[in-house]
């Protein structure tokens, strides 16, 4: 390079910098960050220290005379993990609570942002944004383009400077964008399926208090933050604003948007989901709002959430929406059983598989093709969803297994107890789908009539209505029809001591038991003609 | 996977180290840091560290220790200790992450969290001063209020009217705990109260003057009264009499030694030695009391005697000086060895 050139350059670089100075002493002044005590001076001066010639001799220290400080970026100076560095620095040195303020509430801070690096977030003390941290592409996160908006400083790190320009003033809280819609958050953050997110689309506002802690005022344009604060998050790890999930869900979910989506008051009935977390169902991130979805498909309201298939198999993302349920009701979860039972079923979903020899149709089509009862749309080809018998009971905006009053989690009532008095309401849950005129005219088993109404046994004495699991010892001779007997109700036949029912074909079997003190001994019945012998 | 990893690189560390220590002989007493650095007859000396292993590891034994260098920490709430005092054998240090005041018995090694009571829990707690009898006043500037505790860490009530703050920060009060000063750096000035909490006098206003403030931080008092401010954005520290005349100022914005970059941390000592702390620069300066500069030490760095964005100073009877050092979650104490 020749000599001139050097000289050209240096000059043009020298002038580019005075006139980025010039331009940030416009935007700077008359902002909060003008912090000139008089309204002349230089406001540079208090986050880049002047850099001194000589200081003051030090009496006792020759030493320290050819001392120079760095309290800025320094190529030399490298913090340790938990520590702020770089530009960060500047900023933490004031908003520390003596020259600008840390705090928005009792209880909230900002100054301990005390972790530096992805590794540690798990065991992170601090309630905002990590900085000084090197961004790590990858799983939902993504590299700023570099021209972006949102910058990484000269070593790749996250810096304050990252989000906020001090410089310019332009946007609320010295944003370097407006952040109308996440647009900042986004520079970096990247999670699935977020495009298509009700809480990224929906126009919602609120109809009571104001839940957000932005000027925007649609779900949509606070996006991250309906449920997440960049500082004071009252979760620390994940920067959540309240601190738990449910009450992250609930600042919102709780009626202040209407009837639709208010959680609040199914949580606070009999029986409910509450002592789990809203995010073991639903991921925020991609739940979509459908008018419907085609069973067993995963409803696009959970999201892509993850789950365990039939089988105990677990997968990031469910495909069908009882994967979701076996993540608790599933392999390895055993279930307390409420009623006790001949075969008694480990897990939950070892009920659903379909090589046993009945089950209720969840996780493949059902076994019988010859249910006459079935109504409502429903055929022997329907799926069922778990969500249909477990589920909201009052039907207040929500769908779901949220609460009910029934036990457990039943969409309707559903009574087990011996000499129950047969009536509409009374089995409720299992009429909604079973036609009750098809069942008391016994159109199927014969005698349907004879059981539920002429001796107020339970459809649950008999039946049992997730399915036998082959697992569990259930044989295609024995349990069919879900059959499966409460031995709190059905006991051995006395002679024999067995207690047992047999197939023999369509609509046709007998059974070796004893209820309500009758024996019944290889007891026939078919379509024809066992009704009538009952019917005595 | 990754916490295997980790397990094994520790449980190696750990035999190297144990190695490494038995060959040396452990001999850390005569490698203490000092400074000034030889030729210069040394002033300072680095004496201890309290962090959250040193502080909470009390009840542990020796296998504990292993054990949590093996599989890691216990979750201990010791996040960033932001100003401390010295009051007895009691030191009453204030966490600003965490917003908790933890008492230490020094001589028992006991530690726990003081009691806010009918108060609530704290905002933002920036400083703390005590009296004589053990009392503490810590000056909260997110709740704008000053909280008084009694010499056992609990809450009995608040200095002043709880109205009268924009956002109270430094506090200094006499030994007999009658006269107390507050710096207000939103207001720009520093309020004198009496014991009871009524205001007697008021200092300064917004400027570069003499007696006038831009953002007033940390307050200390030396053994006649005379009182010293961290004049933050003035890049200054101010001392006034005792009566609230201005009396020197010393200090300008830069990088050498006798400037500030962001002046933090204040204390006075017995001899009427001046430490202010950098929260910028990571190093203590050392005044004697016309202002001019003794030496400095500290650098940045988490070593004995490094720094990361130190903040309060506190000195004891016994010539001992007290770091919070913030951003590295931890006190440093250092000796002051004497004039020689």
């Amino acid at each position: 390079m020749s000599r001139t050139r050097f000289i050209y350059r240096t000059l043009l670089a020298g002038l580019a910098v005075l006139l980025g100075a010039g331009l940030a002493h416009a935007r700077i002044e008359g902002t909060a960050h003008d912090l000139r005590s008089g309204s002349g001076g230089d406001m540079c001066r208090f986050c880049h220290a002047p850099h001194l010639a000589s200081g003051q001799r030090a009496l006792w220290s020759r030493g320290a005379n050819n001392r120079v400080y760095t309290p800025y970026t320094s190529p030399t100076m490298r913090a340790a993990p938990g520590q702020p560095d770089g530009s960060s620095r500047l900023c933490l040195s004031c908003h520390d609570g003596t020259i600008a303020p840390n705090q928005a509430g009792p209880g909230a801070t900002w100054n301990n942002f005390s972790l530096s690096d992805r590794a540690n977030l798990s065991t992170d003390l601090s309630d905002d944004h990590p900085v000084s941290i090197h961004l790590h592409a990858g799983g939902g996160i993504v590299r700023p383009a570099s021209q972006a908006a949102v910058r990484l400083d000269a070593r790749g790190k996250v810096q304050c400077t990252s989000c906020h320009d001090a410089h310019n003033g332009r946007y609320d809280y010295f944003l370097v964008d407006s952040n109308v819609s996440s647009r900042l958050c986004l520079y970096c953050h990247d999670p699935d399926g977020w495009d298509q997110n009700i809480h990224t689309v929906s126009n919602a506002t609120f109809a009571r208090e104001n839940p957000w802690n932005t000027s925007y005022r649609t779900v949509m344009e606070n996006a991250c933050e309906n449920c997440h604060r960049p500082h004071q998050a009252g979760r620390r790890q994940t920067l959540l604003k309240r601190m738990t999930v449910n009450d992250t869900c609930l600042a919102c979910h709780d009626g202040n948007f209407g009837l639709a989506g208010n959680i609040a008051p199914a949580f606070n009935r009999i029986s409910s989901h509450a002592a789990i977390h809203c995010d073991d169902c639903h991921a925020s991130h991609s739940m979509v709002q459908t008018s419907g979805h085609v069973p067993p498909d995963v409803p696009a309201t959970l999201g892509w959430i993850d789950g365990v298939t039939v089988d105990g198999i677990p997968r990031e993302k469910a495909d069908f929406g009882y994967e979701v349920c076996f993540k608790c009701h599933g392999e390895n979860q055993p279930r307390r059983p409420l009623i006790g039972r001949q075969v008694m079923t480990v897990a939950v979903s070892h009920a659903f598989a379909t090589v046993n020899p009945s089950f209720h149709p969840v996780a493949g089509p059902g076994r019988s093709q010859n249910v006459p009862s079935l109504y409502n749309g429903w055929t022997v080809t329907s799926f069922v969803e778990c969500t249909d018998c477990h589920g909201d009971d009052e039907g207040t905006g929500t769908r779901g297994a949220h609460g009910s009053n029934f036990r457990p989690l039943l969409a309707r009532n559903y009574e087990t107890a011996d000499f129950t008095m047969e009536s509409p309401a009374a089995y409720a849950l299992c009429y909604a789908c079973h036609d009750r005129n098809s069942i008391l005219e016994d159109r199927s088993f014969r005698g349907h009539t004879l059981h539920i109404v002429g001796e107020n046994t339970p459809c649950s004495a008999c039946h049992d209505p997730h399915g036998v699991a082959q697992q569990s010892g259930a044989t295609p001779l024995n349990n069919t029809h879900l059959i499966n007997f409460d031995t709190g109700i059905v006991l051995p036949e006395d002679s024999t001591g067995r207690l047992e029912f047999q197939d023999d074909g369509d609509l046709m079997g007998r059974c070796t038991l004893k209820c309500h003190g009758e024996n019944h001994l290889e007891e026939k019945y078919d379509a024809f003609t066992i009704k009538l012998r009952w019917r005595r | 996977m990754m916490r295997k990893r980790q397990l094994y690189l520790r449980i190696v560390l750990l035999l190297l180290a144990t190695g490494a220590v038995s060959l040396l002989g452990g001999d850390t007493e005569t490698r203490r840091p000092v400074w000034p650095p030889p030729p210069d007859a040394p002033r300072i000396a680095w004496q201890e560290t309290w962090d959250q292993a040193t502080l909470f590891s009390g009840q542990d034994g020796f296998f504990d220790r292993i054990g949590r260098f093996l599989f890691g920490r216990k979750e201990v709430p010791f996040d960033t200790p932001y100003a401390l005092c010295i009051t007895g054998d009691r030191a009453g240090i204030l966490d600003s992450g965490t917003a908790t005041l933890w008492l230490v018995d020094r001589a028992g090694g006991d530690i726990r969290p003081a009691d806010t009571g009918r108060a609530g829990p704290m905002a933002s707690p920036v400083a703390i001063t005590a009296d004589a009898a053990g009392s503490m006043f810590v000056t909260d500037s997110g709740r704008r209020q000053i909280l008084i505790f009694d010499a056992d860490g609990r809450f009995t009530g608040y200095l002043g009217s709880p109205v009268a703050w924009e956002r109270p920060v430094g506090i200094a009060c006499t030994a007999a705990g009658d006269r107390f000063w507050v710096s207000d750096s939103q207001r720009h000035q520093i309020v004198c109260l009496d014991a009871a909490g009524r205001q007697t006098g008021v200092i300064g206003r917004r400027g570069d003057g003499p007696g006038q403030f831009n953002f007033p931080g940390q307050l200390a008092l030396d053994g006649s009264g005379r009182l010293y401010v961290v004049d933050s954005l003035n890049f200054r520290v101010q001392v006034f009499s005792p009566g609230g005349d201005f009396l020197l100022a010393f200090g300008s914005a830069g990088d050498r030694p006798g400037s500030f970059a962001r002046p933090r941390g204040i204390t006075v000592s017995r001899h009427g030695h001046v430490y202010v702390s950098d929260a910028l620069s990571d190093v203590v300066q050392m005044f004697d009391d016309q202002g001019r500069l003794l030496m400095d030490f500290g650098r940045p760095g988490r070593g004995p005697g490094e720094f990361a964005m130190p903040a309060g100073l506190a000195v004891d009877g016994d010539d001992r000086l007290y770091v919070a050092d913030h951003q590295n979650h931890r006190i440093q104490v250092f000796r002051f060895l004497g004039e020689q």
